[in-house]
């Protein structure tokens, strides 16, 4: 490995450190709180059990969290190359989404799978893809209004040979500062000066890499009251076989 | 007491609403910036819990919008981060002009604390 390249994974293991550190910010203050209020033990039992609900939530958010870490620090520091093989991207999003309606419930916010009938198989590696989507939907959740829906749909791409999945939300608006940085982080992972690609939490800087490592793309555009965020995989071809006499 | 609490992230504004109340005070949660000035619109607080980063228009962008109203430039404001506080460089005399008259690290203080913290400055603004 030359300097310039081990400095190069330096610093993107100290983007994945910033941005993984932003997102265990808000469990941990979280579980600390409710805590807090529970010793004081003048919680009705139905503000009991959503507390306990909740801490739990944030533990399997946390753990998520070390976990996508593991698998970016494989892609990032490891260069570790995946086993691609066909995979349907409708059962993974199915997958996520019922990891994540319970979440989504809690910020009064819906889910909507667009999936229609053709199923898209692209090659990818079950995993790290489950775990990108994941990032983004989770983003998606945390940044919605309340009472909105949340869409994604996969679709075949513009661009030959790839499939689309799409995860549009409503958001509050988004600043064109705001933009900037997302277009920032989805632009600077190759860049030599990645200093805060970490600032929008880890859902986003995971997706881009692990999204990368499949071959893939990460894009996002805003559109009326919200943003629309896309990966594009290419679609697993079909091999021709011919039975032989 | 009651208090305006603009933060984003629906579970810490409830369990911070959930620490006032129960402590016997009043508290109205407003998820952005747009949502605390409607509210404050319609009804009068003596104190206010904001985040500093907030989707839309930020924190910061908050307090000057509040400093701008005379009748609200006075209301103290407790200002919450995730970031630790040392890591701000703002002087005390631009923290009071804002009326700013704490900052907080959100994961270094509990809403029991942040309670009393409120207790104190709102009987000192009386």
């Amino acid at each position: 490995m030359t300097q310039s390249e081990d400095k190069h994974i330096q610093k993107e293991a100290l983007d994945l450190i910033s941005a993984a550190t932003h997102d265990l910010k808000a469990p941990i203050a979280l579980i600390k709180g409710l805590n807090d209020l529970m010793s004081a033990g003048k919680l009705s039992k139905k503000k009991h059990d959503q507390y306990i609900a909740r801490i739990s939530m944030s533990l399997v958010q946390m753990e998520r969290t070390l976990e996508t870490i593991e698998k970016v620090n494989d892609v990032i520091v490891d260069q570790q190359q995946m086993a691609l093989v066909p995979i349907s991207i409708n059962e993974i999003i199915s997958s996520v989404a019922s990891q994540l309606e319970p979440k989504a419930k809690e910020y009064d916010q819906k889910l909507v799978l667009k999936a229609g009938h053709k199923s898209y198989v692209v090659l990818s590696n079950r995993h790290i893809l489950e775990n990108a989507i994941y990032s983004l939907v989770d983003n998606a959740i945390k940044y919605s209004l309340p009472s909105s829906e949340i869409l994604i749909r996969p679709s075949k791409s513009s661009k030959k040979g790839y499939a689309r999945l799409t995860i549009r939300d409503k958001t509050m608006g988004v600043r064109k500062s705001d933009w900037n940085r997302v277009m920032d982080t989805l632009g600077k992972i190759d860049s030599p000066n990645p200093a805060h690609a970490g600032d929008s939490g880890l859902g986003l800087f995971a997706t881009v890499r692990l999204v990368q490592s499949l071959n893939g793309i990460v894009g996002v555009k805003p559109v009326h009251g919200g943003s629309s965020f896309f990966i594009e995989l290419p679609i697993a071809q079909q091999l021709n076989l011919q039975l032989v006499d | 007491m009651k208090v305006l609490i603009i933060e984003d992230d629906k579970m810490l504004a409830e369990m911070y609403r959930d620490g006032f109340e129960a402590a016997g005070h009043e508290a109205i949660n407003a998820h952005g910036a747009q949502d605390a000035l409607n509210k404050l619109d319609k009804t009068e607080v003596d104190l206010i819990l904001l985040d500093l980063i907030l989707p839309g228009r930020s924190g910061v962008e908050v307090i000057h919008e509040l400093s701008s109203y005379k009748d609200w430039q006075n209301i103290p404001i407790i200002l919450m981060t995730d970031n630790h506080p040392s890591t701000f460089k703002i002087a005390d005399k631009d923290l009071a002009k804002y009326s700013v008259r704490k900052i907080i690290f959100k994961q270094k203080t509990t809403p029991t604390e942040v309670v009393k913290l409120a207790e104190g400055i709102a009987s000192e603004s009386i």
